[in-house]
């Protein structure tokens, strides 16, 4: 019987950077999803409870036309497949195969290109997450104590904050070290 | 910032970035990066590549320009 190997699951799914990995075009297309990505999500955010909103209409003169209703499903699906189209791309282009098997095998100008893309990561979040989630939880804390029953306790970390919290995940642990590496690299031609 | 003669000296023995690369067990892409000038190699790199060429490691690398060829030819003509 085969047993599979590390090794052979890494040459799989992480394989070597190839020239064209690095190819002017390659890199394009990275920033295109990154870009991409980026822009939809927050659409797809703002959408998402107008949607809730409409649909919570009752029947009345004053309702908008069914048409809207239609263009918002409509503009709602395409930010959803580009969003879904620019995740994959990110998550399954080879440079972000190699910075997540880790040092290992890594040549050392990869090794120092993913250093430098999850330091730059850890960065934004230190500026710009970290203060936000801290204002975040201050505003619910004083939400909770000053508005409203303790019986509010229970929605502190409500499915918000949990969607809020994967989103943010997401933000880290691929997202940004995968967009720095797109727009601070230069391509390479192949000689 | 660490010029290098990396690209001068593999083009002279005929050899492309990957059999460089091979030669001294590293990827391609930090021979091309290396030739650029957009990445410093490793103090490991630049002694294998020394011994890969058979040269010093300060006739490879240095922290000042090196001199064109027709400006070491003119500074032999001057001597």
């Amino acid at each position: 019987m085969r047993v599979v190997s590390l090794d052979s699951l890494e040459k799989a799914f992480a394989p070597k950077l190839q020239a064209v990995d690095l190819s002017p075009r390659s890199i394009k297309r990275l920033k295109i999803a990154s870009a991409v990505y980026i822009a939809a999500a927050p659409i797809m955010a703002s959408c998402l409870p107008l949607v809730d909103w409409m649909f919570g209409l009752e029947d009345g003169a004053n309702n908008p036309p069914a048409f809207m209703f239609l263009l918002l499903a409509l503009a709602l699906t395409v930010t959803f497949i580009l969003f879904i189209t620019s995740l994959f791309y990110l998550t399954s282009h080879r440079i972000w195969g190699r910075m997540e098997v880790g040092a290992k095998d890594m040549d050392e100008w990869e090794v120092s290109a993913k250093d430098k893309a999850y330091s730059f990561s850890y960065k934004v979040v230190q500026s710009t997450l970290i203060p936000i989630l801290g204002l975040a939880f201050f505003a619910r804390f004083i939400d909770v104590m000053g508005f409203h029953s303790l019986d509010n306790w229970a929605s502190f970390f409500g499915p918000n904050f949990f969607i809020s919290l994967t989103f943010a995940c997401v933000l880290i642990s691929f997202y940004l070290p995968v967009t720095y590496f797109a727009w601070t690299t230069k391509p390479l031609d192949v000689d | 910032m660490i010029y290098n003669r990396v690209k001068l000296l593999r083009v002279e023995k005929g050899l492309s970035r990957k059999d460089l690369a091979d030669a001294v067990g590293v990827n391609f892409q930090t021979i091309g990066y290396l030739e650029r000038g957009d990445y410093n190699a490793s103090l490991e790199l630049a002694f294998k590549l020394a011994d890969y060429f058979g040269l010093r490691v300060d006739q490879i690398f240095s922290p000042r320009p090196f001199k064109t060829l027709s400006e070491q030819l003119a500074d032999q003509a001057a001597e």
